[in-house]
C-alpha cells in the first residue's frame, strides 16, 4: 500500500469517529417514536407507555414494542431481519430501519 | 497480389479482434458468476449487525478484479448483472435498488481514483467501499424520505473503509497471482 492509501483510510476513519464522538456528547433521551413508511408518517407513539404494535406494510409486517422508555422491533417477516437484530433505540435521533419494507422507526423529542 | 495479402492480413486482424472480444465476454461472464457465488456464500454466514448496509461484500472482489484486468465497462457489467441476478435468485427488489446505487457510486469513484498514480488497488478499493455505503445511504435517504437514515452515516463510513481495504487486499493478491492471460 502507498502513502495516499493510508491518507484516505485514515481520514475517513477520523471523520467517522469524530462524528460519533461529537454525537455521543450531545445524546439525549427522546420521548416519542415516529414510524414512517415510504416517507409518510404512519404512527407517533409516546415512549412513556408500554405497547406492542403490529405494523402492516405492503411488503409484510413488523411488530414494534415500546418498553422501558425505548422502541424495538421484536418480530418481522422481512428477509434480512436487520430490524429485528437492531438493539433497542431510546435516544433522540436513533432509528431502526427495515429496508425491505421501507419502514423507519425514529426517536424524537417533543 | 499485394491487395490479396492486405485482405488476408485484414481478415487476420478481424479474427484476432473477435477472439479478443470473445475472451473479454467470457471473462466478464465468469467473473459475474464468481460474484454471484461469493455473494451467496457470504449470505450463508450468520452475521447480524442490526445496521443495514454493514457487510463485507466479498462479491465485489469480482468487479474490482475486472476493473483492473479489463476496463470499467466490463466491471460495470459484472456489478449490474450480479446484482440483478442475485436479486432475482435470493433477494428483494427494494434492497436491489440500494445495491445498485452503492455499486454505481463506488465504481464511479474507483474509476476516477484509479487514474491517480499515488493509489494502490487497496486504496482505490477502500475509497470504493466508502463510496458504496454513501451511495446506499443517499438512495435510502431519497426513497425513505427521512433524515433518520443519516444517523448511520458515520458507522457506514467506517465499515465501508474497512471492508474496502479487505476486498482490496484480496483483489490485489488475485491480480498479482492470476496468470496474465486472464485479462
Amino acid at each position: 500500500m502507498k502513502k495516499l492509501d493510508w491518507i484516505i483510510i485514515g481520514s475517513v476513519l477520523i471523520i467517522a469517529v469524530g462524528i460519533l464522538l461529537i454525537r455521543s456528547l450531545g445524546k439525549r433521551a427522546g420521548d416519542m417514536a415516529v414510524v414512517t413508511l415510504n416517507g409518510t408518517v404512519i404512527l407517533e407513539q409516546t415512549l412513556s407507555e408500554e405497547a406492542v404494535i403490529p405494523i402492516r406494510t405492503e411488503e409484510g409486517y413488523n411488530i414494534l414494542q415500546i418498553a422501558d422508555g425505548g422502541a424495538k422491533i421484536i418480530e418481522a417477516d422481512c428477509r434480512d431481519l436487520i430490524c429485528v437484530n437492531h438493539i433497542k433505540v431510546s435516544k433522540k435521533g436513533e432509528s431502526i430501519v427495515c429496508l425491505p419494507h421501507q419502514l423507519v422507526v425514529e426517536i424524537v423529542e417533543r | 497480389m499485394s491487395s490479396a495479402s492486405a485482405g488476408s492480413r485484414n481478415r487476420g486482424a478481424v479474427r484476432e479482434r473477435r477472439a479478443c472480444m470473445a475472451k473479454r465476454v467470457a471473462l466478464t461472464g465468469v467473473m459475474t458468476a464468481l460474484g454471484i457465488v461469493l455473494g451467496w456464500l457470504e449470505s450463508l454466514v450468520p452475521f447480524t449487525p442490526g445496521i443495514p448496509g454493514v457487510k463485507l461484500g466479498v462479491a465485489n472482489i469480482a468487479a474490482l478484479l475486472v476493473l483492473y484486468r479489463l476496463s470499467w465497462k466490463e466491471a460495470a457489467t459484472v456489478s449490474i448483472l450480479r446484482i440483478l441476478i442475485s436479486c432475482m435468485l435470493f433477494g428483494n427488489p427494494i434492497t436491489g435498488i440500494y445495491s445498485l446505487a452503492g455499486a454505481a457510486l463506488s465504481l464511479l469513484i474507483m474509476v476516477l481514483l484509479k487514474r491517480l498514480d499515488g493509489l494502490s488497488m487497496t486504496g482505490v478499493s477502500a475509497a470504493g467501499g466508502v463510496a458504496h455505503n454513501i451511495g446506499q445511504i443517499l438512495a435510502a435517504w431519497l426513497l425513505l424520505g427521512t433524515d433518520a437514515i443519516l444517523y448511520y452515516l458515520p458507522i457506514l463510513l467506517a465499515t465501508g473503509v474497512v471492508s474496502g481495504v479487505l476486498i482490496g487486499l484480496a483483489g490485489a493478491w488475485l491480480h498479482r497471482h492470476l496468470p496474465t492471460e486472464i485479462s
